[in-house]
């Protein structure tokens, strides 16, 4: 692409800086500071915005409590369907990020290493000057976005200037990319009405998914029905202590398993023969290798769990009407991690996919699929960026891939040989500080987005709403990159003004087939339930602007009895995508008597490294262990006596990177042989470092298929 | 006059905390210095307990309860406070009158269920703390014990709200914050007085229990057990 940069940042200069200066809004809240007098000497007039929290995959319904039109405390929105208004501590103190002294204020541009602050005019000359050298295939995107929306209008902003270099880390997109690459398509949710039995393949349900709080509520209501779920996972975290039973398993051996779970199914006979004909390709191969390699006995000597567990697993399982196996994103963090999904898969495929659900008709956009050459974001940190030398401007939006990946220094020096990097962060964070240049974004209280999910068997669309007019002279990246596509001309016709416009662009088939309802009432029973599936709507808007204020007004919209079809993908499954292949057996961390393998596991306080800079969830993240603002381990009390290691002692832990000290904690759920880790502590950017990023001292052993990070694959020594 | 109180559900509980960020957020709870936090100076009114395992690895399961005040009926935190600046209130919450302590901590000490704590320093919080800071409680100065309300503010504000709208209090008018933000519904709360209320039938459940009941503390929060 040709282009003039004195043109091309007098065109961005008009379109763009009006967003940046029309949001600093009110002349008083140029100083935060003014914020506290009106807080206690104003009126103290309360009111209430709803809005969405965007701290995790799971797209929560939030009240603000507003006093003085200031946000001072988030609730639930008991209306939304997806948290019910319930709560997690990441949603509950997601308002300190508003006040936050540490937020940048304004664009910032690296000056011999330090960050200095600059105006609009010299921030998008920068980024034009960047965008004008610009040749298909050396401009590069990393994002972290839960919004479709988004995330599709960065595919867009990408495809228009011809790059694929193009990563959005987005929960539902890597938990079903593994479908999208052997069948048609992920399912949309797990059909709780029907499903009798699940077994869980490592997912945190009710802590890290794509729903917490929904799960947390689905998961109560399905055992209360009787039914049970099965969980194999290398922790007994939160997620598993209702799980019957769990079974501990490192996450490499979730294919054996998974494959072991299979040949029982097959050797019963009781598989769904007609939907394996019909729809399982290959389905002669996959079982001979599965009858040839994965007995019970077998992967028994290769893992250590017990024929006997997976054979009665199984056999519930086979015995279940509508049974789910299931898996996220947290599969992928092994060697191995895509042959694992594979693997559950194919065990899907063998009842026919009776517990999951698929939905007629969608209007929304999927927010499983973030467009063709979008990968999850673990796949640009070893296969892409890394590699890749041609690449002369990166664009990150929220996302901090430095700190969440083991090959960091990796990063950092490929990130540095790279001309011109934006990051669009709100913040300094381990990622954003590379950057030669950062337009920051709004916080999450004062932007604008949408969110789409279907993981309760509802579509719905949660919206984020700006409560408060932006604080700073902040930006709202979605409008950037609306103005940058029709300035830059990348797509033949560009009607949309700013992300708002495209945002209603979006939304406008919602208004258009007229179903569902906002988020302003409970989900109708009774009667009204009969009129709703019958088709009878109680709109309380006549025009779409009207439809548009109260979608703000009330926080979303859903389809509470949409059409639902059973799940029935094609499976495309040679068996030589699950053999293990010379050469690529699991990488098994040697035990041996002075070596332990390090387990990193994450919690709900934490979502890819976004604690940073919350003192509550800082203060609060070691209180189950009495360890506070420092780094603690966990292990079994029998390793730790073979190690000599009394509880609660300072110990060192030695891996190949370096090593750090910790506080011993015994728990005698942890599989003998591991010390688990928590994964949330050591941000550098933050000013000051409490505890280590277990993560930086891994080794660095990636999924073969999506570049995804193994979480527990390193061995470490203990003294 | 009611009789306030509540009923954890550990076959619901997920452990997932959002009551104990939800209680310090509701009550501005200071955030003790990192030196403060590892001396065991942290203040959380509402706690997250690993109380033991059940069974042997692994087929193992830790026994978790998020604790706060246990409100009790027969306190034995108020009976030796010298000055009365704790005392049982009709509706039967265990209020603190905040000027009025002392700071000697003879009542943290007599809690069987180490509920109180102690404002041993006054830290300068941070300041996008300050500035969320719940206007409707007031924040505790150095050397005065605090512990679990049952976010008694609320029941203020409700009771005023009831009264200008001209009726009586109504169930689910008050309920503390970490009853509301509770996920899955595993907080009952409400008048144990009241026949018809969801906390007196769970209170009277077959998996009810209290905490250290052989005390005869008479404790007003109660706990399901997990279902078998």
């Amino acid at each position: 692409m040709e282009i003039n940069r004195r043109d091309f940042v007098k065109l961005l200069g008009g379109s763009l800086i009006g967003f940046a200066v029309g949001g600093v809004g009110d002349a008083l809240l140029k100083i935060p500071g003014a914020v506290v007098p009106l807080l206690y000497k104003g009126p103290r007039i309360e009111t209430w915005k709803t809005t969405t929290c965007m701290k995790c995959p799971g797209k929560c319904g939030l009240r603000i409590r507003m006093i003085d039109k200031f946000p001072v405390q988030v609730f639930g929105n008991p209306l939304s369907p997806l948290n019910n208004g319930g709560m997690c501590p990441m949603g509950l103190t997601s308002v300190g990020s508003l006040y936050h002294p540490d937020r940048l204020t304004s664009p910032m541009k690296k000056v011999n290493g330090k960050f200095q602050e600059i105006s609009y005019a010299e921030a998008y000359g920068i980024l034009a000057s960047a965008l004008a050298n610009n040749k298909g295939g050396n401009t590069a995107f990393v994002a972290q976005t839960e919004s479709a929306f988004m995330a599709d209008l960065i595919g867009k902003f990408m495809s228009g200037l011809k790059s694929e270099k193009v990563s959005i880390d987005n929960f539902a997109s890597n938990s079903v990319a593994s479908f999208d690459r052997i069948s048609d398509g992920g399912p949309d949710f797990i059909d709780f009405t029907a499903c009798d039995y699940i077994v869980n393949f490592g997912s945190q349900l009710t802590e890290m998914s794509e729903s917490p709080l929904y799960f947390s509520r689905a998961i109560n209501d399905f055992r209360s029905k009787g039914h049970e779920f099965a969980s194999f996972s290398p922790k007994l975290t939160p997620g598993t202590y209702k799980a019957n039973p769990w079974v501990p398993v490192m996450p490499e051996y979730y294919e054996d398993v998974a494959l072991a779970l299979a040949y029982v199914v097959i050797t019963d006979g009781s598989y769904d023969r007609a939907f394996v004909q019909k729809r399982f390709k290959d389905f002669d191969g996959f079982k001979k290798l599965v009858t040839e390699e994965y007995s019970p006995a077998a992967v028994e000597s290769r893992t250590g769990v017990p024929s006997v567990e997976i054979v009665k697993i199984a056999r519930k399982f086979a015995n279940a009407s509508a049974p789910v196996a299931y898996f996220d994103e947290s599969i992928l963090h092994s060697s191995n991690g895509t042959r694992n999904a594979y693997a559950v898969v194919a065990l899907n495929a063998l009842k026919g996919f009776g517990g999951y659900g698929k939905l007629k008709n969608q209007v929304l956009p999927d927010p499983g699929n973030t467009g063709k050459g979008v990968d999850p974001e673990q796949a640009w940190n070893r296969n892409k960026l890394v590699g890749d030398k041609d690449i002369r401007l990166l664009m990150v939006y929220r996302s901090n891939f430095v700190f969440n990946s083991p090959n960091s220094e990796e990063l950092k020096k490929a990130i540095a040989g790279i001309r011109t990097v934006v990051s669009f962060s709100p913040f300094i964070d381990e990622t954003s500080e590379l950057a030669d240049l950062i337009i920051p974004d709004h916080d999450g209280l004062e932007r604008l987005d949408a969110f789409s999910s279907t993981v309760t068997g509802s579509p719905v669309v949660s919206m984020q709403q700006p409560v408060v007019k932006p604080f700073y002279s902040t930006v709202h990246t979605g409008d950037v990159l609306v103005t940058l596509i029709g300035e830059l001309k990348l797509t033949k016709s560009w009607p949309h003004k700013d992300y708002e416009d495209y945002l209603q662009a979006s939304l406008k088939p919602i208004y258009k087939h007229g179903k569902g309802m906002l988020m302003n009432q409970k989900k109708p029973t009774g009667l009204e339930k009969s009129l709703h599936q019958a088709g009878w709507q109680m709109a309380s808007y006549s025009s779409f602007d009207e439809f548009w204020e109260q979608l703000l007004r009330f926080g979303g919209w859903w389809d509470p009895f949409p059409q639902v079809l059973k799940f029935t993908p094609a499976i495309s499954l040679t068996a030589d995508r699950l053999a293990r292949q010379a050469g690529s057996a699991p990488v098994n961390p040697a035990h041996s008597a002075n070596s332990l393998r390090m387990n990193i596991f994450t919690r709900n306080l934490d979502y890819k490294g976004n604690m940073l800079r919350n003192a509550y969830l800082t203060e609060q993240f070691g209180m189950g262990r009495d360890v506070y603002y420092a780094m603690w381990i966990e292990l079994n009390p029998d390793t730790a006596r073979n190690f000599s290691i009394e509880d609660r002692s300072r110990v060192r832990i030695k891996t190949s990177k370096g090593s750090f000290e910790a506080t011993a904690v015994y728990d005698p759920s942890v599989v003998p042989g591991n010390i688990d880790v928590p994964f949330g502590l050591g941000h550098t950017a933050s000013g000051k470092m409490y505890g280590v990023n277990p993560v930086a001292y891994s080794d660095e052993v990636f999924d073969e298929e999506t570049g995804s990070p193994s979480l527990s694959q390193t061995t470490v020594k203990i003294g | 006059m009611p009789k306030y109180g509540m009923v954890i559900d550990l076959d619901k509980c997920t452990s997932c905390q959002a009551c104990v960020t939800a209680c310090k957020v509701e009550n501005n709870v200071q955030i003790v210095s990192e030196d403060d936090a590892q001396n065991g100076r942290a203040m959380f009114w509402m706690k997250m307990l690993t109380m033991e395992f059940d069974g042997d690895y692994p087929n193992i399961r830790p026994k978790t309860l998020p604790r706060n005040c246990m409100q009790c009926d027969e306190p034995s935190c108020i009976k030796v406070c010298p000055v009365r600046a704790t005392y049982l209130r009709d509706d039967g919450i265990v209020a603190q009158i905040y000027p009025q302590c002392i700071g000697c901590r003879y009542c943290m000490a007599n809690c069987p269920y180490t509920v109180k704590v102690f404002n041993w320093d006054r830290q300068e919080q941070p300041a996008e703390v300050e500035r969320t800071y719940n206007p409707d409680v007031s924040v505790r100065p150095k050397g005065i014990v605090e512990k679990c309300t049952f976010c008694i503010h609320r029941l203020q504000t409700a009771s005023e709200k009831a009264k200008a709208e001209h009726r009586d209090l109504e169930p689910g008018d008050y309920v503390p914050a970490c009853v509301e933000v509770c996920p899955v519904d595993a907080i009952s709360f409400g008048d144990l007085d009241d026949r018809k209320s969801e906390v007196l039938k769970a209170s009277r459940d077959y998996r009810a229990f209290g905490l250290l009941e052989e005390l005869g503390t008479v404790p007003k929060v109660r706990y399901l057990n997990a279902k078998e």
